[in-house]
């Protein structure tokens, strides 16, 4: 005999799992500023790299750098860490990288090492030209046509990717975005029911449809204040106007009209003959709004303007392993919500009819 | 005399908790910028939440077996 409530622990277990995961495990390195982030052609430069997340000074085996132009790669002569998160690096940068008067050029930044792989940072030094302009003359040494040779490209440690503009919020990945998750998992479920009702006229089914939109409204509505929220601090405004938003926010509207309608209608059977079918009507337009459009078109949301957002473009590979469990989690405890509330419901008849 | 030493004894107190002014050399919870904290935090809050919900199921449970009656 199976333990009865085996999937509620699973679902409690995979949360509690999700958020320790989710927080505990760090992000990657990557570089946070440069000092200094301007120099002359022809100049000697020791630059100040400052890191996050790196361990340069504990594992330095394979420490090397690089100022990348396009079809140029400077080396270091001299590199060395400092500290976990600092390094010195010594560049002669050649005269003859600034070719006329008016141009300046912006180097990217490589570094790395075989523990923390290879972080870059883009256009990150400014090249100023030189104070006398050499006509076409190939200064000394250290230009290398090669690019750096590249042993490791990523950590060897576990960790989440560091995005610049999301650093640590990239986390919320594993609640805004399983809300959604659970929201759809519920509609769709919600309008099985509907079908089924119409079919089989058991007002069992049409209370499954309707708790389960319940719930999923609740849910949807969660995801989109915590969405609000990380819009505001990555994408620098409550509501950028982009498509999956506004996708979101009319199938919200959509659902909550079935709220409506449904505690408009006394009688029984009209009830759930009529929020049944408006559910099922429902159910592909929320699919259309909140999943199709937002693909045809540009959008901020990873994963649309294009692509799904499951591809290896889109979601770090390493993510994946908390956010797998954290989808089924949250949807398992969703549908916990909708038994419970269910049961209350049958509950409150059951006293109901009594009387 | 007994306030002076008193004195003397916080002093060097307070000199050694100044020792943990550098987030990154902190053990324990507090390492890693206190994130450990926000961890168990929330660990709690959903520690809190499970409770809530197994004993909105039993009790649940408890009425359903009390009125006893099938459902359709």
């Amino acid at each position: 005999m199976i333990y009865k409530n085996w999937w509620k622990w699973t679902g409690f277990i995979l949360v509690m799992y999700t958020v320790i995961a989710g927080l505990a495990i760090p992000l990657g390195p990557g570089i946070a500023s440069i000092t200094p982030a301007s120099t002359r052609a022809g100049d000697t430069v020791r630059i100040q790299i400052h890191t996050v997340n790196a361990h340069f000074l504990k594992h330095p085996a394979g420490l090397q750098a690089g100022l990348l132009g396009t079809s140029i790669a400077i080396k270091p002569f001299q590199i060395r860490s400092l500290a976990n998160n600092q390094l010195e690096a010594a560049f002669v940068i050649p005269s003859a990288l600034i070719r006329s008067r008016g141009t300046v050029n912006l180097l990217d930044l490589e570094v790395g090492s075989d523990y923390d792989g290879m972080l870059i940072y883009r256009q990150s030094l400014e090249v100023l030209p030189d104070t006398v302009f050499l006509n076409g003359h190939k200064s000394s040494a250290i230009i290398s046509q090669a690019k750096l040779e590249v042993h490791k490209v990523t950590p060897a440690w576990f960790n989440f990717p560091y995005r610049t503009i999301v650093y640590e919020s990239i986390r919320n990945l594993y609640f805004h975005v399983c809300m959604w998750f659970a929201m759809i998992t519920l509609f769709f479920v919600s309008v099985v029911y509907s079908v089924r009702y119409l079919k089989n006229g058991s007002p069992k089914d049409d209370r499954i449809a309707a708790e389960s939109i319940n719930v999923g409204v609740f849910f949807g509505i969660l995801g989109l204040i915590t969405g609000t929220i990380w819009a505001k601090f990555t994408w620098g405004d409550w509501w950028p106007n982009d498509a999956k938003l506004n996708g979101t926010l009319i199938s919200m509207l959509l659902y909550l009209a079935y709220i409506i309608l449904r505690n408009s209608l006394e009688e029984e059977q009209r009830r759930a003959r009529i929020s049944a079918v408006y559910n099922i009507f429902a159910f592909p337009m929320m699919f259309v709004l909140i999943i199709v459009l937002p693909r045809l078109t540009d959008s901020l949301h990873p994963g649309n303007g294009g692509n799904p957002g499951f591809s290896s473009y889109d979601l770090d590979s390493h993510m994946r392993f908390v956010f797998y469990p954290a989808c089924i989690g949250w949807i398992l405890i969703a549908v916990w919500l909708v038994t419970l509330r269910l049961r209350m419901r049958t509950i409150e008849y059951k006293i109901e009819d009594e009387i | 005399m007994k306030g002076i030493i008193g004195t003397c004894l916080a002093l060097l107190l307070a000199a050694e908790v100044m020792a943990q002014d550098n987030v990154n050399d902190s053990t324990g919870l507090r390492a890693g910028g206190k994130i450990y904290v926000v961890i168990a935090v929330i660990a709690v809050i959903w520690a809190g939440f499970g409770v809530l919900l197994f004993s909105m199921d039993n009790r649940l449970r408890k009425i359903e077996k009390s009125t006893a009656k099938k459902i359709r």
